[in-house]
């Protein structure tokens, strides 16, 4: 029974790192792929980060347009970051959760955009905050916020 | 002023660096690095055990040991007896520390076996003493055994463990709830090995004083000999060197110090020849 038990004691982490390392990669792709073809599409919709508009540019309205996206990293990841964490460097696996973030983010902003009508985003601001703070770093997600001005023609 | 979204470039923000690679390379380094500090802490705990006071030892000896002899009755009384008579005969020729003695235990069992362990207690077990033929083999692994009281090599693998153990409960944050778990829980008793070296050293001071006690070194690879006809694991997984290179010490020790190979056998004293099984 109790090398069932020590038995299971390795095993539950080692499933959880194979599940973790494949449900990511799976989902990473997917999201990637579908980044990619909405940035595709919403490309003519300008993202700026001026805070005045050129005289140039008709506007009729503005408004405050967000995206808002939270993401977590997979348990696989989670964990070669924490074995970075002791020899110190690049965290790697943590470059593509906020890579996507802000990505996602960003559409998501445009999104909303689009709907409003507008043809340009003025003045955009990023925000990143971790989730995992003061729940002793057991959830590994951030929430990526960009807003902005929407200007509607 | 014209304004355009500009595709970005993959792989600026996102190096394509493999999780899995990374997951191998710092997974072997923290590998590595718990072994060397093992080593560390077990090579460290070892020489700082080796200066402890024998009082202490013998302490911490009779704390663990008490109450834990083996049946006793009269047949195997006899044999304690000729062999705590052979071990003193032997500890004259080997520089044992101050304060230390050495008690001989008979250990029924079917193993072909000996050990030494702290405050000096030997155990020679049935499997061993009935495959020996004279007294001058016997002898050998008798001597082997105090030269390992003698060097200090039981208390100085278990201040090895200690620390190793002190360093687990630390990473895995499993205090040890006692000192007693602490020296005699599962890991220490896994890891309570002597390393080949001091394999090696006792080998060699076992022989001094055999050489001093007959005159002679022969029959003093009959336990080798022994061992031989057993299936032995590679050297690698083993702490003690391989029975075949023993042997070849032995021959080259035997010439360099001048010693004769061979001479006239002792016979077993009569209660250790068919030694029986404890009547239980």
């Amino acid at each position: 029974m109790q090398y069932l038990s020590e038995f299971a004691n390795l095993l539950i982490p080692l499933l959880l790192l194979l599940a973790g390392y494949g449900a990511g990669r799976l989902a990473e792709r997917r999201h990637y792929r579908s980044i990619l073809r909405r940035e595709e599409e919403l490309s003519d919709l300008i993202i700026v980060i001026c805070k005045t508009l050129p005289a140039s540019m008709p506007a009729s309205d503005t408004r405050l347009v967000m995206g808002s996206v939270v993401v977590s990293v997979d348990y696989f990841k989670r964990f070669v970051a924490q074995l970075r964490m002791i020899f110190g460097g690049r965290v790697h696996t943590y470059e593509s959760l906020l890579d996507r973030g802000r990505r996602e983010a960003l559409l998501r902003m445009q999104k909303q955009a689009r709907a409003l009508g507008a043809a340009a985003i003025f003045n955009t601001r990023f925000e990143t905050s971790s989730i995992s703070k003061g729940a002793k770093n057991n959830i590994g997600s951030v929430e990526v916020l960009a807003y902005g001005t929407a200007v509607i023609p | 002023m014209k304004f355009k979204n500009v595709k970005v470039p993959e792989g600026i923000n996102v190096s394509r660096h493999s999780p899995v690679a990374d997951f191998f390379i710092l997974s072997t380094g923290i590998v590595v690095g718990f072994a060397a500090l093992a080593a560390g802490l077990l090579y460290f705990g070892a020489a700082l055990a080796r200066h402890t006071p024998v009082s202490w030892e013998n302490a911490l000896a009779g704390a663990l040991f008490e109450g834990r002899d083996p049946a006793v009755n009269v047949r195997t009384t006899e044999i304690v007896e000729e062999l705590q008579a052979l071990a003193d005969r032997l500890s004259i020729y080997i520089d044992l520390p101050e304060g230390m003695t050495v008690t001989v235990h008979y250990w029924d069992d079917d193993q072909i076996n000996a050990f030494a362990t702290l405050g000096g207690h030997v155990f020679i077990a049935r499997g061993l003493l009935e495959r020996m033929p004279n007294e001058n083999s016997l002898a050998m692994v008798m001597a082997h055994e105090i030269a390992h009281v003698a060097h200090r090599d039981p208390v100085a693998a278990l201040g090895g463990v200690v620390l190793l153990q002190l360093l687990l409960a630390v990473a895995l944050d499993t205090a040890p709830t006692s000192l007693e778990q602490l020296v005699t829980g599962p890991n220490a008793l896994l890891l309570s090995g002597f390393s080949r070296e001091t394999e090696r050293q006792a080998d060699t001071a076992g022989l001094h004083a055999v050489a001093a006690l007959y005159g002679h070194v022969a029959e003093t690879s009959t336990i080798f000999e022994v061992f031989l006809k057993q299936p032995e694991p590679p050297e690698l997984l083993s702490t003690h060197p391989l029975s075949r290179d023993r042997i070849d010490r032995i021959a080259a020790l035997a010439r360099t110090e001048g010693w004769a190979l061979d001479g006239p056998r002792t016979p077993l004293a009569s209660p250790l020849v068919k030694p029986p099984a404890a009547v239980r």
